[in-house]
């Protein structure tokens, strides 16, 4: 939510570029959702058991939160990336 | 199978991240990428000291280094590598030839 304002008042992501910013977040998306099954099945990572999570799991020890947290990770990369480009694209136009 | 460790499962995903990573692109914005690396990774490492403290997600302690940053395990940084760079490679590719 807070990066989707961003995006639309400082120009980051979806506001430039819909198609580059698409790609560019769901394509690692699906890749890092491939690496968590992996991890999954191999036993090296699972679920708390907390009452922090909501409980609804897409798979055995995949709650739909891990596809939030994805989403938040390459939408992060992809705010911050465009923005230190644009200030070393500035810095540099001096 | 089991004695797969979540370095081992790192490893192989990140040579196949980046070996496409490679295919798509050949000229990288290395100075914004590193600059997006440092800010990343300061964030996962306060996220993920979080969501561990918070019991959200757990580890096998036999399948991991046992280097850890807080609590964080190091391996859980190789997310964020990858992120940074398959998102700024992406990008990058997209809007050069969409314009």
């Amino acid at each position: 939510m807070g990066l989707a304002l961003m995006d639309w008042r400082h120009k980051t992501a979806f506001s430039i570029n819909k198609k580059a910013a698409s790609l560019a977040i769901f394509v690692p998306m699906v890749f890092f959702i491939i690496w968590d099954v992996a991890g999954i099945a191999t036993g090296i990572f699972f679920r708390g058991d907390t009452s922090h999570l909501s409980g609804i799991l897409l798979a055995p020890e995949f709650p739909i939160e891990e596809l939030f947290f994805l989403l938040l990770l390459n939408y992060s990369s992809l705010t911050i990336f465009t923005t230190v480009s644009k200030v070393i694209a500035k810095r540099s136009a001096k | 199978m089991n004695q797969f460790t979540y370095l081992a499962l790192n490893i192989v995903f990140m040579l196949i991240a980046f070996v496409i990573l490679n295919l798509v692109s050949r000229k990288s914005p290395w100075r914004a990428i590193g600059f997006t690396m440092f800010w990343m990774l300061l964030t996962t490492l306060v996220f993920d000291n979080v969501i561990i403290a918070l019991g959200i997600v757990g580890y096998d302690v036999t399948k991991i280094s046992g280097l850890l940053l807080g609590l964080a395990p190091i391996e859980d940084f190789a997310y964020t590598v990858v992120s940074v760079m398959a998102v700024a490679i992406i990008w990058t590719k997209v809007t050069r030839t969409t314009k």
